[in-house]
């Protein structure tokens, strides 16, 4: 019996139903969250873009489209710009930093068999307790006169420092904080990328006759954490430039300034200030920089393909 | 339990048609097997009888009644899967149960904790735990109702699986290679207990598979399907002697059939392209034109071996597998594109050196001819029982 | 001694220095927690109190802040976020991983855009979108923003899309609705991946210390870091042994759940890698 010449005629729509339905469920399901999309993340990300064109005050009855008036009042204003370069270094402190130790104490725990899971958690305990409540011990431990760390100082015969209110040293201060509860995280990322690399290999460069640990490392190691390592870098990155909790707990953006961060500066002018507008500029120039980091982060993560 | 009917069902992905016009009456009761190879189109088949896919064209008709606007769990089919799609977090007694939970309790009833406030829920739930134990028992997997299917081998999952289609008693069980992931031993022990419990449930079955040997050894009919239509419908010795197309022909039987290019004279008769002492027409006749090209198909058994001198095909012996109750002879003849194969007793082939001339002989009354276009042509006057000596 | 003794005694010196300098913050803010105040205001350094003022501190905190309305306060916020979380995002990571329906392209690439804005940058329209709503000063501006983690949807869907379509399948065959298919087959399979994202989502909120602040003026809705950081700024200064006994109370739940279940922690705030 060969295939019986029956032309082929269209199903009644009714037939068509099954994927209608799927589709039905499809969108009933997604509903909910397009609709919290919308309204707390899409439309707020429009809105803060809007903002930053208007002159718009909390409270204030009228408001008016200035253009890029809130940008070039930025532009021209040196708390702004200290703001930005205050950032700008933080993160040039403590990106290099926690990416250094994260990867030296990583290495360190993966060079033994012995407690790893131990020194593991030790590493890891800042990057999960509260940061206003660690920030506040800090804060005792700087204490000028009765501080762990000056004292300290005085015995070994150094002279005691104003940690949180010398101008020089505020900014560098609360950067070795944000190392502190950083480099556990990035530590748990290259324990990641250095599990992942193939035992041969190690033993490949141990046949070409690379068996000194700096051999391996420079061999083996680290071009093989390249993809993890810029991982790190942006995300390591990204986390420094959201720096607030310690500036607004321990310094308020002072003395003089000196710990203004872009988020700090955000916040003031929103929420203390009430000048929306220019809230909203200053969190599309916050915003602009995370999305390009991100960017960033996104070739590396192609990048990472390559390895694979 | 009823039959199904399948009547020009069409399928397109996107533009590509998967299933072209495919016609299908299966009756209540049989078994009947969908072979083709991969990617012909049986899973999208089998899912739109199941109602998981729908079709573009044509209706599904079960137990006389058009389903197309059915849910699949209302068109009371069963299914097994090739993965077995075990509820990873339930017990097996728990995924036996499912089936029956969603048929028999109500939305209240089976609410997590409310539920057990609903009146006669206990003698439901001991209805239906009574049935997955004598499902259990046949399929001789009660120790294991306690068990989650990651504590299960391949073998069991498979029974478990086929459990969970067996509670609920359906019209009809629908197959989806359900063999594939069990090692060969396995596989050949399942073949057995499959058609047992066929013959024993008597329920309707449509089993997808790529193995011939499944087919074979279980339908009652098999449906050869290939590049999305169904190209033969019949018993699996049907299919095998009786090949209505090239491709089917090709499809089943291990080692692949032979085929020899010939042309027709003025008379129908056969003459083989240059072979031999060939030159000469076989006593036999096809209805077809003169000088049309025919593929003449003959299985690695019909051809014997013989002197080269008397035989209608000359060739060298290239290659010869020894397997053990059988030899298999790769014979390449002047002219013919593929080696020849002949599947013929140790004791014939013994002696014979690689390189060596030999000569294929074969019954007239097992070639089966093709056309160009790969359709089966009928000989005229079926010749007499004689070898192929001229 | 050989260089094969050497070195495991070298990790061991390096890793247990540094690690005695991560944990440093942590002893020296719960032994400042047991000093009476003349052992706190001394010129030397005291590594354990002479004599315990633990009782005394900690009531002190107790009394001067309610840090168990604090604690509340979190429990309260973290786990209606989490489970507003999972309700939402549940359904709509199985729409996106198994089901095809228009614009279910367009919602995914919003959901991968959505991952990449940080919160805080939002704050303002959020805030003011509260104000009108005359919502700003409740539990609902707590948790509110955060019901929807576009990062949960993209990690669920990656999970689900690892699911086989067979399980799909037979859940409907044995007539499962697709909503019933949700709860009663994706999520029984994927509970290591909403564990994960579970830890990820209490900690990272019990810690926020930006939007509540933004968002709460009454004590009483206080979350721990903002109590703790409340309570600090009443102190001024002065009286450190409550302050960090309060700092200890607030530190501690996560502390030892931490402690607990270390390796699950990990995982799940690593999960902030992929974000
Ligand atoms: N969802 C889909 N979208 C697009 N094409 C599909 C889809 N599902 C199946 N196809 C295509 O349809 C054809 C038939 O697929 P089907 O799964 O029915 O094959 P099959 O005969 O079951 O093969 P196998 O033996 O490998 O399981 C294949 O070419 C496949 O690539
Ligand atoms: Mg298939």
């Amino acid at each position: 019996m060969s295939e019986a010449a029956i032309p082929l005629r269209r199903a009644p729509a009714a037939a068509r139903r099954r994927p209608r339905h799927v589709a039905l469920a499809g969108l009933a399901l997604s509903a909910p969250a397009i609709a919290l999309m919308a309204l707390f993340l899409i439309g707020p990300v429009g809105a803060v873009i809007g903002m930053s064109l208007t002159d718009y005050q909390l409270g204030a009855r009228s408001w008016s489209f200035i253009g890029l008036d809130n940008y070039s009042a930025l532009a021209g204003d040196a708390v702004f710009w200290k703001s930005l370069g205050n950032t700008l270094l933080y993160a040039a402190i403590v990106v290099p930093a926690s990416f250094a130790l994260g990867l030296g104490v990583a290495l360190l725990i993966e060079a033994g068999r012995s407690f790893r899971a131990f020194y593991r958690a030790v590493f890891f305990v800042p990057v999960m307790a509260t940061l206003i409540a660690m920030a506040i011990s800090w804060e005792f431990m700087l204490h000028a006169q009765f501080g762990l760390i000056n004292l300290t100082l005085i015995s070994l015969g150094f002279a005691p420092q104003a940690w949180l209110a010398n101008p020089d040293l505020a900014l560098p201060t609360l950067a070795v904080i944000g190392i502190w509860q950083a480099f556990g995280f990035n530590m748990v990322l290259f324990l990641a990328g250095l599990v992942s690399i193939p035992r041969p290999l190690y033993d490949a460069a141990a046949m070409d006759g690379a068996d000194g640990a700096f051999e391996r490392f420079r061999l083996v190691t680290w071009p093989m954490l390249g993809p993890v390592s810029m991982f790190v870098l942006v995300i390591s990155a990204i986390r420094s430039f959201q720096v607030f909790d310690t500036v607004h707990v321990l310094t308020k953006g002072g003395p003089s300034k000196a710990t203004e961060v872009l988020l700090y500066s955000m916040y003031a002018e929103g929420f203390e200030f009430f000048r929306s507008g220019v809230a909203a500029a200053i969190a599309t120039v916050f915003l602009v920089i995370v999305l390009a980091l991100t960017l960033l982060k996104a070739r590396a993560a192609d990048r990472r393909v390559h390895y694979s | 339990m009823s039959g199904i009917s399948l009547r020009s069902i069409g399928k397109r992905f996107g533009e590509t048609p998967v299933l072209r016009g495919v016609s299908l009456e299966i009756r209540a009761g049989e078994f009947v097997s969908l072979l083709g190879p991969s990617g012909c189109g049986k899973s999208t088949l089998l899912r739109i009888v199941a109602g998981l896919d729908s079709q573009d064209e044509g209706e599904v008709l079960i137990g006389g009644r058009d389903v197309s606007e059915v849910r699949p769990s209302a068109r009371d089919l069963a299914m097994v899967f090739q993965s077995y799609a075990l509820y990873p977090h339930l017990t097996v007694e728990a995924n036996m149960m499912t089936p029956l939970r969603m048929r028999d309790l109500g939305a209240f009833e089976r609410l997590p904790l409310l539920g057990a406030l609903a009146p006669g829920r206990a003698a439901k739930l001991a209805a239906m735990r009574a049935r997955v134990r004598e499902v259990a028992e046949t399929l001789r997997i009660e120790p294991l109702l306690a068990r989650k299917p990651g504590q299960l081998s391949g073998g069991q999952r498979q029974r478990v699986a086929l459990g969970r289609a067996m509670v609920r008693k359906p019209v009809a069980f629908l197959m989806d290679e359900p063999l594939s992931n069990l090692d060969a031993a396995l596989r050949v022990h399942m073949r057995t207990e499959l058609a047992d419990l066929h013959r024993q449930i008597g329920a309707t079955f449509l089993y997808v598979t790529h193995d011939q040997v499944e087919a074979m050894t279980m339908s009652s009919r098999i449906a050869v399907m290939l590049e999305g239509s169904i190209v033969q419908v019949g018993a699996p010795a049907e299919i095998y002697d009786d090949p209505r197309d090239v491709r089917v022909a090709e499809f089943i039987g291990s080692p692949k059939i032979n085929l020899i290019d010939a042309v027709t004279d003025g008379a129908g008769q056969p003459r083989i392209d240059g072979a031999g002492r060939g030159g000469q027409a076989l006593d036999c006749a096809f209805a077809a034109r003169p000088g049309a090209a025919l593929r003449l198909g003959v299985r690695p058994e019909h051809l014997r071996l013989a002197d080269p001198a008397l035989a209608p095909l000359v060739g060298r012996l290239r290659h010869r597998e020894e397997l053990g109750a059988e030899t298999l002879c790769h014979v390449e003849v002047q002219g013919g594109a593929a080696p020849l194969v002949a599947r013929v007793s140790p004791a014939a082939a013994r002696g014979l050196r690689i390189n060596a001339p030999v000569g294929l002989v074969f019954d007239l009354s097992d070639i089966r001819a093709f056309d160009a276009a790969g359709l089966r042509i009928e000989a005229v006057s079926s010749p007499a029982r004689a070898a192929a000596h001229v | 001694m050989t260089a094969r003794h050497l070195l495991p005694a070298l990790r061991h010196a390096a890793l247990l220095s540094a690690g005695f300098v991560v944990l440093l913050p942590f002893f020296w803010m719960i032994a400042t927690s047991l000093k009476p105040p003349a052992e706190i205001f001394l010129s030397e350094i005291r590594w354990w109190p002479e004599t315990l003022h633990v009782r005394e501190n900690y009531a002190a905190a107790l009394e001067k802040a309610p840090l168990g309305r604090y604690l509340l306060n979190g429990l309260i916020v973290t786990v209606s976020i989490f489970v507003l979380q999972v309700m939402v995002a549940l359904p709509a990571a199985y729409a996106l991983a198994k089901l095809r329906f228009p614009g279910r392209g367009m919602l995914f690439v919003l959901v991968l855009f959505g991952i990449l804005i940080p919160p805080q940058a939002i704050a303002v329209p959020l805030f003011l979108l509260f104000h009108q709503l005359g919502l700003l000063d409740s539990y609902a501006a707590l948790v509110l923003p955060f019901t929807i983690s576009v990062f949960g949807i993209f990690l669920m869907r990656q999970f689900f899309m690892t699911v086989p379509d067979d399980l799909v399948d037979a859940a409907r065959m044995d007539g499962i609705s697709e909503f019933g298919i949700v709860w009663t087959v994706m999520l029984p399979t994927a509970i290591p991946a909403v564990t994960a994202f579970g830890i990820f989502s209490v900690v990272s909120h019990w810690n926020d210390y930006f939007w509540p602040l933004i968002a709460v003026n009454s004590e009483t809705l206080f979350t721990p870091p903002l109590g703790v950081a409340a309570f600090r700024n009443e102190e001024a200064g002065t009286d450190y042994g409550p302050l960090m006994a309060a700092a200890t109370i607030v530190i501690a739940p996560l502390v030892i759940a931490f402690l607990l279940a270390q390796r699950r922690f990990i995982e799940g705030i690593a999960l902030t890698g992929m974000k």
